[in-house]
């Protein structure tokens, strides 16, 4: 049998599954209302990276391709929901979603020409493309504001309702995007880019529409960072280009991919969990030092567990813990 | 009737001509062999013929519809599977899903679900004799058993032609002989096979008709009987072998006399 279940939670039986679900649920649904305000933004922080990490793991950890410089749709989305808002003055439901898909359209219409490229080409002409949208963006004073950036319509609710409002939004996003990787994955489509990954030449003469599948991946990665672009932007109510096109927010959706383990559902979920919390953890102690922990902290993964930490979950020793039966089928790619 | 026609199909690497001017054209259900010596041109050409060559010069017709030009993944849903000399299967994903995708994708790929594409799978694997391995992982499994991976996973495209590279190349002669059951059970199916080989035995035993290359010329097509004592052939690339062997059992019988 295709073992293609979340492993997580997988091997735990259906009651017990149920039971922690429902608090996890409960959990999340509380923290707004219960935690400090500071804990609710570092929540909302963490969906965000969420959906980015995920998006980041369609295109570079099921498909092959390291976009490094994906955070250009997380600026493409930030600056297209500010623009409609502001200056068309429409609904930030409309614009968010109208955002996402001009993010996906170019990453669709990019995608047929830079997709060509592959290893580190490819790499460094994703972080050129980051580098000209930003300086084209800058440049743009009479649409974007140029480099003085742009200012949203602040939302009018009480700032306790405000971030619990940004909180949900990326929490639903977050949900419907781990999600649709967890579908992906066990669809045909998955199977095509997991091909393109191993083998691009050989998935070619299988039948796989390599070209189309590469920039249909790429369109979806944009689309979910786009959206979590567009959401930062209300949330913040002004971006500035230096700030959501910085590639350093690039390298740190990788470092937690590779974290969490790449080519799998849960992966960026554990990653970024690990860095933010982390990160945030250190943050308050010693700022300087995050960095260097949080570098450290790869290295070690990329030595001693280069599938990432998703791969602890799947060890044997510890599933068998959780285990309320025999682990005997192999286990299981994807998560 | 022709399934495969080559016309005057030249492919160059650099100024180097790797296929040179080749016309051949492979009749519907023969197992229809490839021969000669190494660096003939013998991988390009089935490259070229699958559209992993592109470009290239001159005109190849299957089932009557030319291909040139047209990508790797629309030449498979015609109805042409290959398989790698260097094997080339899908780490990551299990034997029976390495064999899967050519069901997903091949031939009629876009009709059936991945749990049809599935048993579609495991067809191709006992075929093959694989189906003890289903579950494993490309990694673990043996060069015979990956070089029948190979044919399982093209099979499971539901190819009218497969396109066979060395399928038989290290290894040993049990497994030899099994994989020449296997190449002829799928061409008993109805499927027409082009096969490069440098088992002399096993070519010279399967196909109908065999095909010479020689730096990318074509210098001989006919029966494998005739090939074997075509003077040219024996010169160019049997007499590598031959009449080494040949010399050796001239000489023990002058010693005996
Ligand atoms: N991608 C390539 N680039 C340059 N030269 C190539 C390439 N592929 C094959 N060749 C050359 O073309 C010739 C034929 O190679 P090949 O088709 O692999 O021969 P065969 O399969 O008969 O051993 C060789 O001289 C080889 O070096
Ligand atoms: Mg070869």
């Amino acid at each position: 049998m295709m073992a293609t279940r979340l492993t997580f939670l997988g091997k735990i039986s259906r009651p017990l599954r149920l039971i922690a679900y429902a608090a996890l649920a409960i959990l999340l649904g509380l923290i707004p209302f219960t935690a400090d305000g500071y804990w609710v933004r570092v929540c909302t922080n963490f969906f965000m990276f969420v959906i980015m990490v995920e998006g980041v793991n369609i295109i570079s950890g099921y498909t092959g391709y390291a976009a490094l410089g994906n955070v250009v749709f997380f600026g493409i989305g930030a600056y297209v929901t500010a623009i409609l808002m502001s200056t068309f003055g429409l609904d930030f439901f409309i614009a968010l979603i109208l955002a996402g898909i001009v993010a996906g359209a170019f990453a669709f219409g990019l995608g047929m020409p830079i997709l060509r490229t592959k290893g580190h080409y490819f790499v460094m002409a994703t972080i050129g493309l980051n580098e000209l949208v930003k300086q084209v963006v800058s440049n743009l004073d009479s649409l974007t504001g140029g480099g003085k950036g742009i200012s949203l319509p602040i939302p009018s609710m009480p700032p306790r309702i405000n971030y619990a409002f940004f909180y949900f939004v990326m929490l639903a996003i977050a949900i419907i995007c781990v999600f649709v990787v967890y579908r992906l994955s066990k669809s045909k489509f998955g199977y095509g880019i997991r091909c393109i990954k191993a083998n691009e030449q050989a998935a070619g003469v299988m039948g796989i529409n390599t070209t189309m599948y590469k920039a249909l991946a790429w369109t979806l990665s944009a689309f979910f960072t786009g959206l979590a672009g567009g959401v930062y932007a209300y949330w913040q109510t002004f971006i500035e280009p230096p700030v959501v096109f910085d590639v350093v927010f690039a390298i740190k959706m990788f470092l937690m991919l590779l974290l969490g383990g790449q080519g799998t559902v849960l992966g960026p979920v554990i990653g970024t969990f690990v860095v933010e919390f982390l990160g945030e953890l250190i943050w308050g102690h010693a700022a300087d030092l995050q960095l260097g922990i949080l570098g450290t902290l790869v290295i070690v993964v990329v030595l001693f567990v280069p599938q990432g930490l998703v791969e602890v979950t799947r060890n044997k020793t510890i599933g068998r813990i959780f285990s309320t039966r025999r682990v005997k089928e192999p286990q299981p790619v994807e998560f | 009737m022709d399934i495969l026609a080559l016309r005057n199909v030249s492919k160059h690497f650099g100024g180097v001509a790797a296929v040179d001017g080749v016309n051949c054209s492979v009749r519907q259900g023969e197992i229809f062999g490839l021969i000669g010596p190494n660096g003939a041109g013998k991988t390009t050409l089935l490259n070229v013929i699958c559209g992993l060559a592109d470009p290239y010069q001159g005109e190849i017709t299957f089932k009557d519809q030319r291909i040139a030009g047209k990508k790797p993944w629309d030449i498979a849903r015609l109805g042409i599977g290959r398989t790698f000399q260097i094997v080339q299967p899908f780490h990551g994903l299990t034997i029976r899903e390495n064999v899967a995708i050519g069901a997903m994708f091949g031939k009629k790929g876009h009709e059936g679900s991945i749990k049809e594409a599935l048993s579609l799978a495991d067809k191709a694997l006992e075929l093959t004799g694989l189906s003890h391995r289903a579950d494993d992982l490309a990694t673990q499994i043996t060069l015979s058993q990956r070089k029948r991976l190979e044919m399982a996973r093209a099979l499971a495209m539901e190819p009218d032609l497969l396109l066979l590279d060395e399928v038989m190349a290290g290894l040993h002669l049990t497994e030899i002989s099994e994989m020449m059951e296997i190449v002829k059970r799928v061409n008993e199916q109805g499927i027409t096979i082009f096969i490069i080989e440098h088992v002399m035995k096993a070519v010279m035993g399967i196909s109908h008709r065999i095909m010479v290359l020689h730096y990318g010329k074509t210098i001989a097509v006919d029966t494998p009987e005739r090939i074997a004592e075509n003077s040219r052939v024996i010169e160019v690339y049997l007499g590598e072998r031959y009449a080494a062997r040949r010399a050796k059992r001239l000489a023990g019988s002058e010693m005996g006399s």
